[in-house]
C-alpha cells in the first residue's frame, strides 16, 4: 500500500468520525444599546444599595425594609419567555420575566422584517448553564401574494435570565401570512411541530400537496422528515407527549367553533383520538363539555390533561382550572376565580405542576392552588413559554 | 458594484449552503484541530461571520472555495492559541488520532495522522485538501491563495515528507 493510499484512507476513516447530523447555526447576540450594555453595572449598584442601605437607615425601619416576601414559585423554573408580535413601527421581540414577580429580566427585538410568532421550550437540551426555547419567526412576505416564508430559530436564556445567544434550526417554509401559528418541541428539541395556513392552492411540496388556500394545517418534522395534514380547525394550542409520538392538538372546530383536544399520532396522522371522552368516561365527558373549554393542553409529564373553561361573567369571561388524570378530574382553585378578555396561553413546567397562564394583558402564576397575577397589565403576548 | 453569490446575498439561502456543506467542512476542519467540539466552533464561526459582514465576492462559484479558505484560517488560529498555552489557557479535546482516543481510529491510521500533524502547516494543509477533499490543484490553489504551481511542488514534497515520517516512526 502506498503512502497516498494510507493518508486517504485514514483521512476517510478521521472524517467518517464526524456524524452527518444537524448543528443548529448559532448567532452572535445582537449589538445591545449602550444602557443595555451597562446594564450589568446597573444591576451591580442597585443589588449593593439594596443591601448596604439598611446599615444606614434608623433601626426601626432596618428589619421591614430588608425582609422582602420572596413569592414561593414551587419548583418552576425562575424565569419564562414571553413572545410578542410586531405592531406598526414597533418591532417583534421576546422578553424574559421572572416567575415571582413578573419583572422584565431581559428583551430582544427581531431584525427588520421579521416578526415572531411563538415560543416552545427545550428543557433537556443538555446545557448545564442555559434554557433553551425555540421560536416560530415569519422571515419575509415577498414570496408570492399572500404568503411568507417561516422559520424556526434557538435562543439561549443564561441561568440569570439575560438572552446569549441565537441559532438557526433546519426548518423553513411558506405558509399563508396569517395567523395564529402554534409552535411544539420535544423535552430534546429533536421533533417540531407548528401549525399554519396554505397559501397556494395545490402546491405540491417535498412533504406533499397542499390543501386550499387558508386550510389550516399541521406540521410534524422529526429527522428531517416533514409530514403535514389538516388540522380540521383553528389550532390554539400544540403540545409533544413526552416521547415525541403522539402530537396533542388543541383547536376551534371550523363548523361551530368548539373547543377541542385531539391526540394525534404523529407516524400516522389519521389516527385521532379525543382524550377528553376517553379520560373520565362519559359523565367526565359531559362536565368537560367542549362548548366551554377555552384551551387545553397534556402536560409534559403526558400523564395529565390541564383545562381551562371559559363563562360568561359579565363583560369578560370567568376562568376555571380542571385536571384530568387517571379517570377523575379535579378542579385547580376556585371556579370562576380568573378573568380574561381573550384567548387564552398555558404553560406548565415539565418536571412539576405549577402553572402559567395568559389571558390578555395579564400573567397568572399558579402554585399550589393559588393564583397570582404576576403581570397586571401588560402587553398581550404571542405565546410564552417556561 | 459588487455582486453578491446568490447564498450570500440572500439571507434565506444562507441555512441551505450552512446545511448542505456544514458536515463537510467540520470533518475537513477535524483533520487539522483534531476534535470534533472545536472543529464546530470553528466551522459556527465563520458562518456567524458570513451571515454578519456578507463577504465581498464577485464568482459566485467561489463561495465554497471563500468558505473553505475561512475555515482554514479558524484552525490555524486555533493551533497558533494552543501554542500560546500561558496565555490561552483554553481546554480542548485530544485528537482523535491520539493514545487517548485509541478506540476512535486503528492504530494504522492514527500512525498515519501523527505523522501528518508533524508536517509542517502548508504541506498539512495540501495533503488533506488533495487527498480528503479531493480538490484539484487548481482549487487548492484558490484556497490557499498560493500558485498552482506551488501546489504541486509541496504536494511533491508533502508526500515525501510524510513516507519519511511513517519511516522514521517504524
Amino acid at each position: 500500500m502506498t503512502v497516498e493510499d494510507r493518508l486517504r484512507a485514514a483521512l476517510r476513516d478521521t472524517g467518517d468520525l464526524v456524524a452527518d447530523r444537524p448543528r443548529p447555526l448559532r448567532h452572535t447576540p445582537r449589538q445591545r444599546a449602550r444602557w443595555q450594555r451597562l446594564l450589568p453595572l446597573w444591576s451591580a449598584l442597585a443589588a449593593a444599595l439594596v443591601v448596604l442601605m439598611p446599615s444606614a437607615l434608623p433601626d426601626d425601619t432596618r428589619d421591614t425594609d430588608v425582609r422582602a416576601a420572596v413569592p414561593d414559585i414551587g419548583a418552576a423554573p425562575p424565569f419564562f419567555v414571553a413572545v410578542h408580535r410586531g405592531q406598526g413601527a414597533a418591532p417583534a421581540r421576546f422578553e424574559v420575566r421572572a416567575t415571582a414577580t413578573g419583572a422584565l429580566l431581559d428583551t430582544n427585538a427581531a431584525g427588520g422584517g421579521e416578526d415572531f410568532l411563538a415560543v416552545a421550550p427545550v428543557p433537556e437540551d443538555g446545557d448545564p448553564d442555559a434554557r433553551t426555547y425555540l421560536l416560530l419567526v415569519r422571515e419575509s412576505t415577498a414570496t408570492a401574494p399572500g404568503c411568507a416564508t417561516y422559520g424556526v430559530r434557538r435562543i439561549a436564556i443564561s441561568a440569570g435570565g439575560r438572552f446569549t445567544s441565537w441559532g438557526t434550526e433546519p426548518v423553513a417554509f411558506e405558509a399563508a401570512d396569517t395567523g395564529p401559528h402554534r409552535l411544539a418541541t420535544t423535552p430534546k428539541g429533536d421533533a417540531i411541530a407548528y401549525s399554519y395556513r396554505s397559501c397556494r392552492p395545490g402546491w405540491v411540496t417535498s412533504e406533499g400537496v397542499e390543501g386550499p388556500v387558508g386550510e389550516a394545517r399541521i406540521a410534524h418534522r422529526w429527522k428531517d422528515t416533514t409530514t403535514t395534514w389538516p388540522s380540521g380547525g383553528e389550532v390554539l394550542g400544540l403540545a409533544y407527549t413526552p416521547d415525541g409520538r403522539d402530537l396533542a392538538v388543541f383547536r376551534k372546530e371550523a363548523e361551530d367553533g368548539r373547543g377541542e383536544l385531539l391526540v394525534v399520532r404523529t407516524a400516522d396522522p389519521d389516527d385521532v383520538t379525543t382524550p377528553l371522552a376517553r379520560v373520565g368516561g362519559d359523565a367526565l365527558h359531559d362536565r368537560l363539555a367542549p362548548a366551554r373549554l377555552s384551551q387545553a393542553m397534556i402536560t409534559p409529564d403526558g400523564a395529565r390533561i390541564i383545562c381551562v373553561f371559559g363563562e360568561p361573567w359579565g363583560s369578560g369571561t370567568a376562568l376555571s382550572l380542571v385536571e384530568a388524570a387517571g379517570g377523575s378530574a379535579r378542579p385547580l382553585g376556585p371556579p370562576g376565580s380568573l378573568r380574561a378578555e381573550g384567548p387564552v396561553l398555558l404553560a406548565q413546567h415539565p418536571k412539576g405542576t405549577e402553572l402559567l397562564l395568559q389571558a390578555g394583558g395579564r400573567t397568572i402564576r399558579h402554585v399550589d392552588g393559588t393564583d397570582t397575577v404576576i403581570v397586571p397589565d401588560g402587553a398581550t403576548p404571542a405565546d410564552i413559554a417556561w | 458594484m459588487i455582486r453578491w453569490p446568490a447564498a450570500i446575498a440572500d439571507r434565506d439561502a444562507l441555512p441551505a449552503f450552512y446545511r448542505e456543506h456544514q458536515t463537510g467542512l467540520v470533518r475537513l476542519a477535524v483533520m487539522l484541530v483534531g476534535d470534533e467540539a472545536t472543529a464546530e466552533d470553528v466551522v459556527q464561526d465563520v458562518f456567524v461571520r458570513l451571515h454578519r459582514e456578507r463577504p465581498a465576492l464577485r464568482d459566485e462559484g467561489k463561495l465554497l472555495a471563500y468558505t473553505r479558505a475561512a475555515v482554514l484560517n479558524g484552525c490555524r488560529s486555533v493551533l497558533r492559541r494552543r501554542k500560546l498555552a500561558h496565555r490561552h489557557a483554553e481546554r480542548h479535546l485530544p485528537p482523535v488520532w491520539s493514545a487517548e482516543a485509541a478506540a476512535m481510529l486503528g492504530e494504522d491510521h492514527r500512525e498515519v495522522m501523527r505523522a501528518l500533524h508533524r508536517l509542517p502547516r502548508r504541506k498539512r494543509e495540501v495533503l488533506v485538501l488533495r487527498y480528503y477533499a479531493d480538490l484539484p490543484d487548481a482549487e487548492i490553489a484558490v484556497v490557499l491563495r498560493i500558485r498552482p504551481s506551488t501546489v504541486r511542488s509541496t504536494m511533491s514534497r508533502a508526500l515525501a515528507a510524510l513516507e519519511r515520517e511513517l519511516e522514521a516512526t517504524r
